[in-house]
Formats: C-alpha cells, structure tokens, sequence
C-alpha cells in the first residue's frame, strides 16, 4: 500500500516536471510564431522595415526565425529530457 | 520523355520495394508498425517522406507564386507544429505502445464510444488530406503524360493501393525514405538553378518581386492568425504522423526521430518561399494562353514548381520535379491509406470480431485498404481544381479540432475524463466540420475554424470533465507508463 502511494507520488513529482519543462518551451515557441502576424497588423511599418538589402523584418522572421528558435529549442529538450532520463 | 521515365522508375521502385516486404506483413504489428524496428534515422527520413506530401512540394511554392508573403505562412505553420508533437506528444505516445490513436483514447479511457469517436475522425482527417494528393496527382500525370485527369486519378489511386496491400508498413516505410530523398533533392536543385537565374543573390530575387514580399495579398489579421494556429496544433493531431511514432523502438527513439524531422523538413520549408518566389519573377503572371482555345486561362498554382523546373533547367529537370512530387503523394497517400485502414480493420473490426485471429485481422487490413483506395480516387475526381495546400490546411484544421486537445488533456492531466474526452472530440470534430463546410458555401470569411474550434474541445473537456469528476481508475498506472523513462518499467510493447 505504502509502495503504491510512494510509486503515486514519484510519477505525480515527475509528470509535474515534466509538464513545466514542455509548457515553459512550447508556450515560449508558440508566442515566437503566433505573434507575427499580430505584430504584422500592430507594428506594420516596423515589421516592413528592411533589416538588410531587401529582407524585411518580419521576411525574415517567417523564413528564418522561427526555424532557428525551433532548432535551438528542439536540441536543448532532447539533451535534457535524455539526461534527466539516465539520471532519474 | 525524359519526365516519363523518371516517373516510371520511381513507380518501378516502389513497386519493387512492396514486393520485397511482402514477405514480412504476415502479422497485424508487421502491417501496421513494421515490427516497431525502425530506427529514429530511418524513421526520420520516412516521417519527412509521409508528411511532405503534393501540399508542400507543389502547394506552397504555388502558393507562394500566387499570393507572396501569404503563402509563406503555410511553410512555416507545416514546419512549426513538429515542435509541439515534439514537446508534448511523441515520447508519451511512443511508451504507450499501440498501433492506432482510437487505441490509445481507448486505452486511457477504456470506452468503446470514444474509440468510435476516434476512428471517425481518423476517416475524416485522412479523406481530408487525401483528396489533395490525388487532386494533385491527377494534374500531374496531366502534364507530363497529357493524360485525362480521370484516367490519371485512377492509375495514381491504384498503385498506391497496391503497394500497401502488399507491403504494409515496412513497404511505406522504406519507400517514404527512397522518396524523401527525392524530393528534398529536386527542391534542392529547382532552387539553386533557379537562383542562378539571380546570379546566385537572394538579395537580387527579393528585389524583383517587392510587391509580393507584404502580407495580406491573401489572408487578413484574422485569417493569417487562424491559419498558423491551425496549422501548427494539427500537426500534433494527424494519425498518419501520430501512428508513425509507434513503430520506434523507444520514447527516447520517438524524440530523436523528431529531432531529424525537423532538420530534414526545416531545409525543405526554407527552400519553397525562395522557389515560389523565384517562379513569380520568372513565369509571370497569373494566366497563360491555351494553345488550344487561343485563350488566356488561369494557371494551376500546383503546377508552378515543375513549369518553373522547365524554364531553369529543361525537360530533364521538370521530369525529376515530377518524379519528386509524384513520390510525394505516393508515400504520404501511402500513410494515410495504413492510417485509414488501420481505423476501420483494426479499430473497428477487432470491436465488432473480438478475438479474431492475426491471419484473419491482416486479411480484413488488406481489403480495407482496397476499399480505401477506392474513396481515395473517387474523392479525388470531386475536389478538381483546388489548391493543394489549401485542402491539406483543412485537414490540419480538424486534426487540430478533433484530436490535439483530446490528446494533450489525456496525456497531461490526470483528471480528465471519458465524457469530458468524448464531448471535447465532438465539439472539435463537428465544430470544424460545420465551419469549413459553412466557409466553402460563402456564408462566413473564416477559412480555418481551429481558432474557434481548438479552445472550445479544451474547454469542454475540462468543464465536463469537472462536471462528471470520474476519471479512470488507472490513471496513475496509464501516468507512470507513458511518462516514466523506459528503464523504469521497461520498453513498451
């Protein structure tokens, strides 16, 4: 029964972390992506703007951002989430 | 000439590549997710083949060609819902160890009416995104054969048919991989010859299309904010993605297979904006004289890519083009057939024939995918003439609706439950549905629903589930089985 409860509480613990490490990521991924278009409507003459030559801000940011973040992102869950696996 | 050929050998290696594993579908595990002894490369390479289909081979480019900055939206939406199956799903999903997603709702919460649920919307995400491929294909063989756009739907149909009758999962699997290859590589080479038609300058191919660099061409505030939301939840909800993460070895396997989908798709989605916009500068504008009629008629936007493919780089280049978005429907038609089949034999026949022998469950698999293959190619002949990308972005709408929440609830939050899980699918099934359908008639301007229809399956499964306040009993067990790591209760069968 004792085992039971502690075997409750171990996964509870461990779900709860997990779920942090995702939501923090994935809420930090969607705000990078949902928000370009609500930038592009608020902040249009920003957005237009050339960074440089004849790449926009927000060009760039659709075509090259986004995969950038994703990527980083993406690396970084999988070596921690493997690490935190072999430690646990 | 050359275009026929390549086409030829692709089919001929497919073909091949059945026949090879045939010997190994004996079993439903075999059929349905190849022994689960595909390696996260491998499988990498297969998931990019699956998921790249005609939408984002021809689809997005012409999109792109078409409206500019709008269509870019689509390259990125593809692309970005890989991270959130990625951060959420693909590890808990994997552990689970299943071969259909109505076997994991039903799994967590032991309900026939939710496995039912399941397979319904399994048949309407899959029909949804099937069409395209085969609309798709259609126009295909249209331009590099000159055949009748029926005779073509239904020669397409029935050899992707043919190849999952006989090689089930291991077949798909490895021809996913051939076709991956083939495709990234020719979207490779369309976009640096067509560069070079910019001496090699990005910078240069910008400069010649500054009206088409401006969002809105297409889509308002609204629309281009529904459309990314739809895109990037719906990935995370496509049985034919979701069922692929099953056949990994391991949870740490299913992570790692995402990590080099996203390279692999990430290359690709970055090379389309360069091609679409490349083929603007270059073929011009909308419409094109018929040799026939002597009549300006508009131009298919699916077929930019391999008439951009002529103008750069000749017959030969076209019929690689070709041969790569002809290997793009193939395998991800290929996907969804398993996916649908897997849906009506397994989930619905192992309910209504409980108990019913493995030889007999591969038999009734086989069949069903013939019956599928049939829908595939009759779906097909319907929807002519509509954008490919924009029929694909439909079915992420309703996988968004009908799956992702239910999904992410059931995985993440121990309260909830059967009602809760089965009024959400509902509400997002039928909302979506209801919306599109509305949408297509005129009655409203919202061309994706999953911003209305996405919050409101969340909502009501929580508040539902608050009501009944039943979860399952083997919560904490299903808890501890798909979130633990493997070495603490072993790998998953």
């Amino acid at each position: 029964m004792e085992n039971n409860k502690d075997k409750a509480k171990e996964t509870e613990r461990y779900v709860a972390k997990e779920f942090r490490k995702s939501f923090s990521l994935g809420i930090f991924f969607l705000i990078v992506t949902l928000i370009l278009p609500i930038l592009n409507q608020v902040a249009k003459n920003f957005m237009l703007g050339n960074v440089f030559g004849n790449f926009s801000v927000t060009y760039l940011w659709a075509v090259l951002l986004i995969y950038i973040v994703a990527w980083v992102i993406t690396i970084y869950y999988v070596v921690r989430t493997d690490r935190e696996e072999e430690e646990h | 000439m050359i275009a026929t050929i390549l086409v030829g050998v692709i089919v001929a290696i497919s073909v091949g590549v059945a026949l090879f594993s045939s010997r190994f579908t004996k079993s439903t595990s075999e059929f349905y997710v190849a022994g689960r002894g595909i390696n996260a490369i491998q499988n990498a390479l297969a998931l990019s083949g699956d998921y790249m289909s005609a939408a984002s081979f021809l689809g997005v480019a012409g999109l792109v060609w078409a409206v500019g900055y709008d269509g870019i939206w689509y390259a990125a939406g593809f692309f970005a819902g890989w991270l959130v199956l990625l951060l959420f799903l693909a590890s808990p999903i994997r552990r689970f160890g299943a071969y259909t997603i109505a076997d994991f709702v039903a799994g967590r919460f032991h309900s026939r009416p939710l496995r039912i649920a399941a397979m319904l919307g399994t048949l309407m995400v899959s029909l949804f995104y099937i069409i395209p491929q085969m609309v798709g294909a259609g126009e295909l063989l249209g331009l590099l054969l000159g055949w009748n756009y029926i005779v073509a739907v239904v020669i397409a149909g029935a050899l992707i048919t043919i190849y999952v009758v006989l090689g089930g999962m291991r077949a798909t699997t490895y021809n996913q991989i051939i076709q991956c290859v083939l495709l990234w590589t020719a979207m490779l080479v369309v976009m640096a010859l067509a560069l070079g038609k910019f001496d090699f300058s990005y910078n240069n191919l910008l400069e010649s299309v500054p009206a088409f660099l401006t969002p809105g061409l297409k889509y308002d505030f609204l629309n281009s904010f529904a459309l990314i939301f739809g895109l990037v939840l719906g990935t995370a909800g496509l049985p034919h993605i979701l069922i692929r993460f099953y056949t990994n070895p391991s949870g740490r396997s299913a992570r790692w297979t995402t990590v080099w989908t996203l390279v692999i798709i990430g290359t690709f989605y970055m090379m389309t904006p360069v091609v679409g916009l490349a083929a603007r500068s270059l073929l011009g504008a909308r419409e094109v004289l018929d040799a026939a009629t002597g009549e300006m008629v508009a131009r298919s936007t699916n077929l930019v890519l391999p008439e951009l493919a002529r103008l750069v780089g000749g017959e030969g280049l076209m019929g690689v083009v070709i041969a790569g978005a002809f290997a793009a429907i193939l395998s991800t038609v290929a996907g969804l057939v398993i996916a649908s089949t897997g849906a009506i034999a397994h989930d619905l026949f192992t309910m209504l024939v409980p108990g019913a022998s493995d030889k007999r469950q591969v038999i009734v698999a086989k069949l069903t995918s013939v019956g599928v293959g049939v829908i595939a190619i009759l779906t097909g002949l319907v929807f002519r003439g509509y954008n490919v990308a924009f029929l694909v972005g439909l079915a992420f709408a309703i996988a968004a609706s009908t799956f992702f929440p239910v999904l992410m609830m059931g995985v993440w939050w121990k309260g909830t439950t059967e009602k809760g899980s089965l009024a959400g699918m509902i509400v997002g099934m039928v909302g979506s549905g209801a919306l599109i359908a509305t949408n297509l008639l005129g009655l409203h301007t919202l061309s994706n629903p999953s911003i209305i229809t996405v919050p409101a399956a969340f909502l009501t499964i929580y508040f539902v589930s608050k009501i009944d306040g039943e979860p399952p009993a083997d919560t904490l067990e299903f808890m501890h089985k798909v979130h633990m790591p493997e070495k603490v209760h072993g790998p998953q069968e």
